[in-house]
């Protein structure tokens, strides 16, 4: 563990990366949004008006309407949308009388969808202004003219809405650390001992191999986790710290985890560190090298981090049946843990079936590591030797080095 | 034999090469060493020095043959083997990150070291000068000051059994001199030491009794002296040549 500890890239890849990653990207995230919203503040889109001689004989507040820079055009409709076509206008608004209004506008830009909203938004006020004038002439009253009022009241608490937008970031997030957390561990304790002669170091040890192997997996695992503790620290208190000065005035979310969530949460982070930590480290015991074992980790990291991604469908929910798939489990037990909702048979489904992939690779390595190339370091990695250290209970490959 | 806390008898390693297919690295060998010497394991470069240190080590498991270290064969418990022995070979590095003092403090505890660590890995950075640079991390130390790590952290159990594969390959006169001055008091100490070297001239300073080497099989075994009256030669250089025209001519 020490020495993992003076590796920079455990230290940054396990403890770092969690830790500061969020910060970052919420700064970065609303450094973009603000400049959007700036710009998009700034920018005036270029309409034709079509039908009246000037915008100060539109209805309503769309005479008064800045945000967009009026131009004039040809009269001839069919001219009119041409000069949208060719990019000289954004916009075009033809009145007709009646009125009617029609609007052609440039839709693979920025400023055709905002001079559309805009003028959209001038246009249904003039309409309510003009509904409610024509019905005051007629005697009819405001209170009469709504027909009903609706008011419409969010009762979640801050807590709740913190919850749920915890529940949609950190379950994603929380997964790919603990994989980030536990790859350079597993593949530095295997492969990387492998690189430096230190393997056979071990193995020529007074202790049993299965002794050195759990080992190595109880420091990767150790890691895992503490990358998915750290992660989860940092998220809630990232966005409690940079959302609060953004939403004054507005609900503030509370970004907070309750003390029921926390076991589930440390819970989650040991099952998914144990089902990583213990399938890397099996296929990065087939390298030679740091860059032969990432090579042979990638793939499981992707499938380790892949169902998370599923967790943007909608309804998706910790149950028995989502309950017994691995790693998406654990995943969906931190949505759960984060709205208190994780119901008990769920939760030891999860248990249990990331408990047996976890016997079952722990099994695999056991055989594995009884094999004599394992030992010796010169172990390739083919599909049916893998297959058979999970079913075979002596199997034994030769893989000596001359001397 | 009695006394011999190494016993290996028809040792064979085959191992299978995708170029070369069956390769038998180890082609029925059988010596044995005794409690308090340096044995000698010479032979050139691909000879099976290493596979057959290796294999006493339990690194390898023996095709056929037995390999006992202090009366326990390999084969029935490995760990016993392992924990009466201190392996050095240069497949067995140091981690780069420990400083040499953790390094020693790691190996005696994961080694078993039955009595108080603390003092013995101090007994140990005493007894082989390497107080000056104890707390300097492994990859920051030269290759001489490295390998006497290494021979420190062998022996840092007190295992009675040192299996040294090339020890002072690789080092300059005076390190190697320094590297085979320790073996000698750690064999003075009542030791046994099992030694492999390609270098004649320190088998013929260094060791009690030789193995010679080639091919995986052994060309002969005994004294310095033993060895010379067997053939003639004043040199082991030449008594090596000899045994081996003498092995080419016997088929």
């Amino acid at each position: 563990m020490r020495s993992f500890l003076r590796e920079r890239q455990v230290v940054l890849f396990s403890i770092a990366v969690p830790i500061v990653l969020y910060p970052l990207l919420m700064w970065g995230m609303f450094t973009m949004m603000s400049l959007a919203q700036e710009r998009g503040a700034d920018l005036r889109p270029r309409v034709g008006l079509v039908g009246p001689s000037s915008p100060r004989d539109l209805p309503g507040s769309l005479a008064d309407l800045e945000s967009v820079e009026w131009l004039a055009v040809p009269a001839d409709s069919q001219r009119a949308a041409e000069a949208v076509g060719t990019d000289s206008l954004d916009a075009v608004l033809i009145v007709r009388p009646g009125p009617s209004f029609e609007m052609l506008y440039d839709g693979s830009g920025e400023a055709g969808p905002l001079a559309r909203r805009r003028i959209g938004n001038a246009l249904e006020d003039a309409r309510e202004h003009e509904l409610r004038r024509r019905a005051m002439l007629h005697g009819v009253s405001p209170t009469s003219w709504e027909y009903f009022h609706m008011k419409a009241l969010d009762i979640a608490s801050r807590r709740e809405h913190g919850s749920f937008m915890l529940s949609l970031m950190l379950p994603v997030f929380f997964t790919v650390m603990v994989a980030v957390g536990s790859f350079y561990p597993a593949v530095d304790s295997t492969a990387g001992d492998r690189e430096r002669r230190t393997w056979e170091t071990l193995m020529s040890c007074g202790v049993s191999r299965n002794a050195v192997l759990a080992a190595k997996y109880l420091s990767v695992t150790t890691l895992g986790t503490t990358a998915g503790l750290l992660n989860v620290g940092s998220m809630t208190l990232t966005l409690s710290t940079i959302l609060a000065p953004l939403a004054s005035g507005a609900q503030m979310p509370a970004f907070s985890l309750s003390a029921g969530s926390i076991p589930l949460v440390l819970l989650s982070s040991l099952l998914l560190a144990a089902m990583v930590s213990a399938g890397m480290m099996i296929l990065a015991s087939f390298a030679r090298d740091f860059r032969e074992g990432q090579a042979l980790v990638q793939p499981f990291y992707i499938m380790a981090i892949l169902p998370a991604l599923l967790l943007q469908l909608p309804g998706l929910r910790l149950e028995a049946l989502t309950a017994l798939i691995p790693f998406l489990n654990t995943a969906l037990l931190v949505r759960a843990a984060v709205l208190g909702t994780a119901g008990l048979v769920p939760t030891a489904i999860t248990v249990a079936v990331s408990a047996t992939a976890i016997a079952l690779m722990m099994r695999a390595a056991g055989r594995i590591s009884l094999q004599e190339g394992a030992a010796a370091g010169d172990m390739r990695l083919r599909a049916p030797a893998l297959l058979q250290s999970f079913i075979d209970k002596r199997s034994r490959k030769e893989g000596a080095h001359a001397g | 034999m009695q006394d011999s806390t190494i016993q290996i008898e028809n040792l064979v390693k085959v191992y299978h090469d995708r170029a070369r297919g069956e390769v038998r690295a180890v082609d029925d060998i059988t010596f044995s060493c005794r409690s308090g010497e340096i044995f000698g394991l010479l032979g050139p470069n691909g000879a099976g020095k290493t596979t057959t240190l290796r294999t006493v080590s339990t690194v390898l498991e023996p095709s056929s043959g037995t390999v006992r270290v202090m009366g326990i064969d390999a084969r029935q418990d490995p760990v016993a083997v392992r924990r009466s022995i201190g392996f050095y070979s240069s497949t067995t590095a140091l981690f780069p990150r420990l400083t040499a003092r953790e390094t020693l403090r790691f190996f005696a505890e994961v080694n078993g070291y039955p009595g108080e660590v603390r003092q013995r890995v101090e007994e140990v950075i005493h007894d082989l000068d390497l107080g000056s640079y104890a707390d300097v991390r492994v990859d920051r130390l030269s290759q001489g000051m490295r390998q006497k790590v290494s021979l420190a952290r062998t022996d840092i159990h007190d295992p009675p059994v040192l299996i040294l594969d090339e020890p002072t390959t690789g080092l300059d006169v005076l390190n190697a001199r320094e590297i085979r001055d320790r073996i000698s008091i750690l064999r003075d100490r009542g030791k046994t030491v099992l030694f492999s070297t390609h270098i004649m001239a320190e088998a013929e300073k260094l060791c009690d009794r030789i193995a010679i080497i080639h091919e995986g099989r052994l060309l002969g075994t005994g004294t310095l002296e033993e060895i010379r009256e067997r053939t003639g030669e004043r040199y082991l250089e030449d008594a090596f040549v000899k045994l081996l025209l003498r092995r080419g001519a016997d088929g």
